[in-house]
């Protein structure tokens, strides 16, 4: 619309820019820190760049501390939680589609229940639930955790009701049970929905923390988030034997955000879906 | 809709089973069980005693309770200002900002540490606000200062979490704010163009009234926050800071966690529960705004 440029908009950029730096300053403060060797890492001075490149903190990271186990762990829990609840919630949600269906008013209940009680509230009920159900130290209390949500079943929905009820009455006319109905034509139309979804529950998923920090204590089923406290916490003590150098810790950051790279660039186009989805857990 | 209701059910109560099981298992009987819990005082032998509401006074005595609230309701006001404030001045720039490349650049990239876990977030600053080596305490030392324990001083563990919290959701609530903004009808800034409206006119006249039904919006997802801050101060906290800063979730997990004291945990948890449910049922009737305004 304008066409000149003032020098508000000077001010304006300037502001941008400063956003930009103090957001990507310490990311990349990290980033030049893992791939420092260790002698750099131990230098003073401002790194934003690897002072002698090396991957000597990876390696650390991955092999001695034995990140490995942690990362596929979390992968497994990711994956298998993310489809699960994706597959949960949109077959409740496509229930509710159905005005008179018995059970429908029984959903929004326990949905709006679920809703309205945080789960910070009943973190040590549901530690004890996990605890009679036989759960703790397994990945099934993980996966399960968190596997309906009432503000995904609602955001399905809303992408359910835009299917046109003519394309689900003729699936029905030639002899298309619900189920069917629900695989072949709902979730085909219903597809940017899922995507938010699975997006935001990867990254969820991944980035769990009081699940995992409550319901497992053996070493061999926990998970990156925890795995990367147990070395961030490490540098404020001042004994021990191993001590775990800067560019170790910061490769072990950059090994806690890596699946989330990967999803980045598909999360940019379901921002403001995930103002919906975000707003469970904060 | 209504030609759809003559037809049997069968396969929708079996696709409405998982969803029914796990609300029952895990938010329905979790309370129970925590109502029941918090009625209880252990036995040596295993086993626990009803002890009423024993539990419930206990914590409204324990001084410790009340320090964590004190340091909730500290540490959740900096949050909820400045995640209310900033995202604001933020979002409205971006508005302003005549760049579409910039302009995108800058929400995706202060939109990016909303998906980082506290505990990365943690891990980056406590290596770029380190006492040796770290980041700022290089600039610090570079303009002749001794260098800041920023996460080990009580002086600055406070606005330090507050303004961590900030570089983390700035973004996100930007997004919000900005989303707002967006669907606004550009031919009302047309008009006012036409009308010989200035630029700080708009702003003013236009673009802060438009968008203060979204502050409201933008208070409610912070205030529901608020009382269930957790994460953020468990990987922050030290043994010089935990006074400062722990707060009530922090301090549920280390009773029933660390001491195991479920009882005492649990009526500590169902107070904050309570309290906070009725405060936000307060604010959404008394604002007129509700998170499912969005879906």
């Amino acid at each position: 619309m304008r066409t000149r440029v003032t020098f508000a908009d000077w001010i304006l950029s300037a502001i941008m820019v400063i956003l930009v730096l103090v957001t990507v300053i310490p990311l990349l403060n990290a980033l030049a820190l893992s791939f420092s060797s260790n002698m750099a890492a131990v230098q003073p001075g401002v790194h934003l760049w690897p002072k002698e490149f090396s991957t000597i903190g990876y390696q650390t990271a991955w092999r001695k501390l034995q990140f490995w186990r942690p990362f596929f762990n979390s992968i497994y829990v990711t994956a298998v939680g993310s489809f699960l609840h994706m597959a949960v919630c949109a077959m409740a949600a496509y229930c509710l589609m159905y005005g008179d269906f018995p059970l429908r008013k029984p959903i929004i209940w326990l949905m709006l229940l679920s809703m309205t009680v945080p789960g910070e509230a009943i973190m040590l009920p549901l530690y004890i639930v996990n605890r009679q159900l036989g759960l703790l130290n397994t990945f099934t209390s993980l996966i399960v955790a968190g596997m309906a949500s009432g503000f995904t079943i609602l955001l399905l929905l809303n992408y359910f009701r835009t299917v046109p009820v003519s394309l689900m009455e003729a699936a029905r006319l030639d002899g298309a049970g619900d189920f069917t109905i629900f695989t072949k034509v709902v979730l085909p139309v219903s597809k940017p929905g899922l995507a938010a979804v699975g997006l935001f529950q990867i990254v969820g998923r991944w980035n769990q923390f009081r699940e995992p920090l409550l319901y497992i204590t053996n070493k061999a089923k926990t998970t990156i988030q925890i795995a990367l406290r147990e070395v961030t916490m490490l540098s404020d003590a001042t004994s021990g034997t191993d001590v775990v150098l800067a560019n170790t810790r910061m490769a072990g950051v950059v090994i806690g955000v890596s699946i989330l790279i990967i999803v980045f660039p598909f999360i940019q186009k379901h921002f403001v879906q995930g103002i919906v989805l975000g707003a469970t857990k904060e | 809709m209504g030609k759809l209701r003559f037809r049997k059910y069968g396969q929708l109560y079996l696709m409405a089973v998982p969803t029914i099981i796990y609300f029952l298992v895990f938010s329905v009987y979790p309370i129970i069980q925590g109502l029941y819990t918090s009625t209880q005082k252990p036995r040596l032998l295993g086993g626990g005693v009803y002890v009423g509401l024993a539990n419930y006074r206990e914590v409204l005595k324990d001084r410790t309770f009340w320090q964590a609230l004190n340091n909730t309701l500290i540490l959740s006001g900096g949050m909820i200002a400045l995640g209310v404030v900033i995202p604001f001045i933020v979002a409205i720039a971006l508005h302003e900002l005549p760049f579409p490349p910039l302009r995108k650049l800058t929400q995706t990239v202060i939109y990016t540490p909303h998906l980082f876990s506290w505990v990365v977030v943690a891990g980056i600053w406590i290596q770029v606000l380190s006492p040796d080596r770290g980041l700022v305490n290089e600039l610090v030392k570079l303009f002749g200062g001794k260098p800041i324990h920023f996460l080990a001083d009580t002086r600055w563990i406070r606005p330090m979490i507050i303004l961590l919290n900030s570089w983390k959701s700035t973004g996100y609530n930007a997004v919000i704010y900005y989303a707002a903004l967006s669907s606004l009808d550009p031919q009302i800034y047309e008009a006012a163009t036409v009308d010989g409206a200035t630029r700080w006119q708009k702003i003013t006249k236009l673009t802060i009234p438009l968008l203060m039904p979204t502050v409201g919006v933008v208070f409610m997802l912070s205030a529901v926050g608020a009382l269930r801050i957790f994460d953020q101060v468990f990987v922050l906290r030290n043994v010089a800071t935990t006074r400062t800063i722990n707060v009530l979730m922090t301090y549920v997990y280390d009773l029933g966690m660390v001491q195991f004291r479920l009882g005492h945990a649990t009526a500590a948890s169902f107070l904050v529960a309570a309290v906070g449910i009725l405060t936000i049922g307060f604010l959404r009737r008394s604002m007129r705004v509700d998170q499912t305004d969005m879906a």
